[in-house]
Order: structure tokens, then sequence, then C-alpha cells
């Protein structure tokens, strides 16, 4: 008799313990299967990667600025590359599609009576006079500078199903600009501008239609806010 | 009545498995919360001041690395830095650069190599929140080139290799005024 009393209360202890643990937080039960082969993010193959380079859309607004403004090239300031360490997410060059984009940019904005395009000038530190003196060179009444602060991938998990973990996939642009006069060296415009933009991955893997529209978006938006601002914000020199 | 009280007794033992389970929180989710404590830089260990823009840097200890970022970041030693603007005027951080005594700058370093030394586990594996949430992390915290109101103070993690460390490494912070174009450069001693 005593040993059936024992064996019940051994079932009745297993049973209470089954029944009274919330399952998923226990220790015991992996969240993630010991043989589940190991997807790691990387760029897609060259094939499938996005293009990153967009018509901009043209304004149709009188000039701010009676000169010309020579843009120079886009300085890569970001803390870390697109993802992983690496650009090649795409099928033309971040910087150089971003530095030729800012220029498009600027010239649809139509705040500037004329837009040169300056290319191979990536000095960190380009003083008063080296502006003065390129600007003589080229032609042009002022120099806009621009920092590429942020252009980044990144994942947030949402949330757990069936299907498996679902995360959100941002892409994060930011840049910072400096309107220079050229004669004087007054900085006529400068701000800092931001976007994000992103989707949601259900599948697994992350595919060029993850990010592709998400930066293009977020870069678009990005320069519409700089040629707003610019158009809002920049002081006019009393000649 | 012996078999209510073998059960309040499974009962029990199950509830206390659960609170110890749910108790143990991830530390690289618990880390995204944590924010370095706001001071002014002349509260830093390092501060120094010019033209009433000042500077501040910190070492980071093991505790604080912890607390900040999840897990130990091995080969890269971090610092607080602080850049206080208290100008009339904007300014902007236009340059952040590691360098060794005799101003040779190192090559800078992508935050992707930091999160690889502080390896969260997963191997990168998509499916892994602990990847996700150390990159997130490791952006938000990280000191950015930014631009600074008169009277603001901006704060960020800088990353330097801790064998550079060892070759009297030093902090250039390259400060641009925004009204006009000149530039003024702060130099803060790492390995003290």
């Amino acid at each position: 008799m005593r040993m059936i009393a024992y064996f019940r209360f051994l079932n009745l202890v297993v049973l209470g313990f089954i029944l009274l643990a919330p399952v998923p937080q226990t220790p015991f039960i992996s969240t993630a299967l010991a043989g589940e082969k190991v997807k790691k993010v990387k760029p897609p193959k060259v094939k499938r990667r996005p293009n990153l380079s967009y018509r901009p859309n043209i304004a149709r607004l009188p000039t701010k600025y009676s000169g010309t403004v020579g843009v120079l090239a886009i300085r890569d300031k970001r803390a870390m590359k697109f993802y992983g360490g690496e650009d090649g997410y795409f099928s033309e060059g971040v910087l150089q599609t971003l530095s030729n984009t800012l220029y498009l940019e600027i010239k649809a904005g139509r705040s500037f009576a004329g837009v040169k395009k300056i290319p191979n000038v990536h000095d960190q530190k380009i003083d008063r006079k080296e502006i003065k003196n390129l600007a003589a060179q080229q032609g042009v009444d002022y120099i806009f500078i621009a920092d590429l602060t942020a252009f980044n991938m990144l994942r947030k998990k949402m949330r757990k199903n069936k299907k498996g973990l679902d995360f959100k996939i941002n892409i994060k642009f930011g840049l910072v600009g400096q309107l220079i006069d050229a004669n004087t060296g007054a900085i006529l415009w400068s701000e800092p501008i931001a976007r994000a933009d992103g989707t949601l991955n259900t599948d697994k893997r992350i595919s060029a239609e993850d990010y592709g529209p998400s930066s293009k978006r977020a870069i678009q938006s990005g320069f519409d806010d700089l040629k707003m601002s610019i158009r809002t914000l920049g002081l006019e020199i009393n000649q | 009545m012996r078999y209510v009280t073998l059960f309040l007794v499974a009962f029990s033992l199950s509830v206390s498995v659960s609170v110890l389970a749910t108790a143990k929180e991830d530390k690289y989710l618990a880390a995204l919360s944590n924010q370095l404590n706001f001071r002014e830089a002349s509260s830093y260990a390092f501060h120094t001041n010019n033209r009433n823009i000042e500077i501040g840097v910190e070492r980071i200890d093991k505790d604080g690395m912890k607390r900040l970022l999840g897990n130990n970041t091995k080969k890269y030693t971090p610092f607080d830095v602080a850049v206080t603007n208290n100008t009339k005027f904007r300014i902007y951080i236009n340059q952040i650069v590691v360098s060794n005594a005799n101003n040779h700058a190192y090559p800078k370093i992508d935050l992707s190599d930091v999160h690889d030394a502080i390896d969260p586990g997963g191997k990168g594996n998509k499916d892994d929140m602990r990847d996700a949430a150390l990159r997130n992390n490791l952006f938000n915290k990280a000191m950015a080139h930014t631009i600074l109101s008169p009277g603001e103070t901006v704060q960020g993690i800088v990353f330097v290799k801790s064998k550079h460390l060892d070759e009297g490494a030093l902090l250039l912070l390259q400060i641009q005024n925004m009204k006009r174009v000149a530039f003024m450069d702060f130099n803060a001693p790492l390995n003290k």
C-alpha cells in the first residue's frame, strides 16, 4: 500500500510540474534547434542586388540664390558600413551613387541658378582659403559639402510566430550638409538630415526587396527634407 | 489531505522554477535601455576647454561595458566622450580620429568589427535577436558627427583598439564653427 501511495505522489508531482510550469520560459527547452543551419545575413548575388539611383522630382519654384553652387562628393563619416562591415548590397557603389544623387537633387530643388558637380575632393578639412581657391577655379559662388553620417541596415525583432521570427528591417539614412559662401566663408545653411524607412521580414532570409525599396525611400525623403530646409532656412548675403 | 499537501508541494516547486526562468533577462536586450549617465564634459575625469568648447573623456570599465553593451568588448576599449558647446554659435564635430603619439592616425574602426569582437552568439544568424540588439545598441551609442547648438552637450562611445593604448594613443576631436568656416583641434590622451 505504501508503495502505491508513493507512486501516486510521484505521479502527482510530475503531473503538477508539467501542467503548471510555463513552457516557453522553461530553461530546459532551447529556442533554437541544435542542428539548425545558421543563416548569415550577407549580400545577395550580384544579379539580384537592387540599385540605389532614382530620378528626382523637379521643383516648380523660383530660384533662391542667383549664383552657382559647386557640389562636392559626399564624405563618408558613418560609424559602420551598410551591414556587417560592407557596402556591397547594391548594384551601384554607395558613396558614388549618393554623391551623384546629391548633385541631381540639389539641381532638381531649383534653389540655385546653376549647379555644378565638383568631383575628387574628399578632404576632411577644407579651410576658408581652400574653399575660395576651389570656387574660383571651378567658377562657382557657393560650395556645398555633405557628410554621410548614416546609411545602415539595422534589424529589430518584432515577435515570434509559427513561421519563424519576424524582424523589421530598418534603413537609416543621415547626413550633415553645409552651404558655404565661397567669398566670405560664411555658412549660409547647415543642418543634420535623418530619415528611416523599414519593412517587415518573415521569410527567414534577407533579400533585395527587404532593403532595396526602403533604402531608396529613406534617401529620397532625406533629400526632400534637405531641399526644403535649404529653401526655408538658408541665409542670403546682402550684395 | 495528504494528497492536497503533496499537490501544494508540486505547485510551489513549479512556481519557483518558472520564477527563476522568467527572472533571467537577456543581457544584450537589457543593455539596450541602459544609457550613458548624462553629464557635461567638465565633469569627466579628463576634460579640456578651449574658447568655451569643452571636451571630456573617460574610460569605460568592465562593469560599464556590461551595463551599456551587454558584454566585455574584449580587444576594443570603449571611451565615454562628451562635447559641451558653451559658445554662442553652433558647432560641428567634424573629425573623430584616434592617432598614435606622433599624430599618425590609426585606421577607422567599423562598429561591425566591435560587434564581432563582442560576439553575442549565433554567428550572425538571421534568427538571432541578440545579434540585432547588439548592432542597434552599438549604432545608437557610438559617438556621432553631429551639430551642437549653443549650450548643448553630446555624448557617445569611441572604441579604440586596446593594443593602440599601449602605444600612447590620442583622441583627436576636430570641431568646426558653423557660422564661418574655422576649425579647432582637441587632443585627449587615452592611456591614462
